[in-house]
């Protein structure tokens, strides 16, 4: 996958109930760390490809999980790059 | 073998998987729930998310991370009512009441909260609703109730108090220590604001866990702050739930069993529970009511109490038939005031109390037997201990 999401989160409690939300439609996310190069209030962000940020976005605009940060990612070379995206219409 | 019929005070045994899933979390977790970014903590965190998601599917919460873990239903009772009450609030509550209820509303008002107490009348000693509306004041902030009494089994009906709380809008509180797990309890339907319930009785969860849920649109003062893991640059408490409420690291390997408690009882469904429950309860009052100088305190019907009865004996005192039980017949029973003393005020059973024999769901007809045999010796003899 060259090109991936990464949510972060207000709290740990918020992004444990992304994933399990999520993990309920069978949707993949997986919670890692939170990347160096992104800043956030707690320690661990979802990871997820395009067809999750649909999903994890609906969540997000109905209001069941709350978003801090949304980042896309892409590699260039040995670089991974961060840029935000718009949270509420990615 | 022991035959255990002190299940209100904590259920023994537990389901097996309750005490695989913690053994699973000693050996091959170990994590400090939602601290760190690793795979244990975050396996650990995933856990006590579960157990959150287990507890709202049961009693019908829509968002889980409404409800605060606690180490039982005393400090919730204790995180809600001083959590939300101020001096000059009313607070109606019943003669029913469990010390974890009562003595935080002395104290409370002792600090400037009114109280009012609602009888209970015998025989059933159900809440007289008539008199709880009508305590209503126009500084009434809570109606604050047990569900399930643990002295004498009746169940309050929590959606007619809902209604009157409604109507009134005042703020509902529930004591769900006894009937969580052992009788539906459904925060929507009953219109409930504050729900305590403890992890060791009917959920069949360890000693050490329980919770308060809170309804959303409630904000409740803490009582205590402290690390949460989350916004950990800010030296001020957050202000979302559970963690405005929950500071500390949980117990984690405690709600690893209460969720396993949890999902027990769904799989086995709770109309099951309930029937087993009631033929268990109806054999052990037919049996104690056929045995001359015995007396039942507490006559609500089966189908609107927890498995238990107390109950005295002509001519002994209930800690001398808590010991022939024990010494004899291997029979686990509680004695005396159940931590109860309004109740028994009310009952006419104070200072002594009862004896009180309460059962759960993995009892059996045939433990239910023996007691009734025992009960019957007892009855006859001359008893030297
Ligand atoms: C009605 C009632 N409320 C509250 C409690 C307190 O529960 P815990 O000791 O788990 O806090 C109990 C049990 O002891 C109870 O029976």
């Amino acid at each position: 996958m060259d090109e991936y999401y990464v949510a972060t989160f207000y709290s740990t409690n918020y992004a444990l109930k992304c994933e399990k939300t999520l993990k309920q439609d069978n949707i993949k996310v997986k919670l890692i760390p939170v990347p160096r190069q992104v800043s956030s209030n707690c320690g661990l962000a979802a990871r997820m490809d395009e067809e999750a940020l649909r999903a994890f976005s609906n969540l997000c605009r109905e209001g069941t999980i709350e978003v801090e940060g949304l980042y896309s990612v892409v590699k260039e070379g040995k670089n991974l790059i961060f840029t935000p995206i718009n949270k509420e219409c990615p | 073998m022991v035959i255990y019929m002190d299940n209100a005070a904590t259920s023994y045994p537990k389901p097996q998987e309750v005490l695989s899933a913690m053994n699973y979390f000693f050996q091959e977790v170990g994590g400090n729930p939602g601290r760190s970014g690793h795979r244990l903590s975050l396996k650990s965190g995933e856990i006590v998310y579960d157990t959150r998601d287990v507890l709202a599917r049961l009693f019908h919460i829509e968002d889980p991370l409404q409800i605060v873990f606690t180490l039982n239903a005393t400090m919730a009772i204790n995180i809600a009512l001083s959590g939300l009450l101020k001096p000059g609030d009313h607070v109606i509550t019943s003669t029913m009441e469990h010390n974890s209820m009562a003595r935080p509303l002395r104290y409370l008002e002792e600090k400037g909260v009114e109280l009012t107490r609602i009888d209970c009348p015998a025989p059933t000693f159900q809440l007289d609703l008539e008199q709880l509306e009508k305590s209503i004041r126009k500084n009434t902030r809570l109606i604050a109730v047990v569900h399930g009494s643990n002295v004498v089994g009746t169940v309050f009906p929590l959606e007619e108090i809902g209604k009157i709380a409604r109507k009134h809008g005042i703020c509902f509180m529930v004591d769900a220590a006894q009937t969580a797990g052992a009788y539906p309890v459904d925060v929507q339907k009953a219109g409930i604001h504050l729900l305590a319930f403890t992890g060791h009785k009917g959920l069949f969860g360890p000693q050490g866990t329980g919770g308060l849920y809170v309804d959303p649109g409630l904000r409740l003062e803490s009582i205590y702050r402290g690390g949460t893991g989350s916004k950990s640059e800010e030296d001020r408490q957050p202000d979302f739930m559970p963690d405005t409420l929950e500071s500390g690291t949980p117990n984690a390997m405690g709600l690893a069993g209460l969720g396993a408690g949890g999902n027990y009882i769904l799989r086995e469904g709770l109309p099951t529970i309930r029937k087993k429950e009631i033929e268990l309860t109806n054999q052990v009052v037919q049996g104690l009511s056929s045995i001359p100088g015995v007396f039942i305190v507490g006559e609500e019907k089966a189908e609107n109490r927890m498995p238990l009865v107390s109950f005295v004996m002509k001519g002994l005192t209930p800690s001398t038939v808590g010991e022939f039980l024990d010494e004899r017949y291997d029979i686990m029973t509680r004695v005396g005031l159940h931590c109860s003393p309004w109740a028994h005020q009310s009952m006419g059973t104070f200072p002594e109390g009862t004896v009180r024999v309460s059962l759960s769901y993995l009892n059996t007809p045939s433990q239910v037997d023996t007691l009734l045999q025992a009960v019957r010796e007892l009855s006859r003899e001359e008893v030297k201990l």
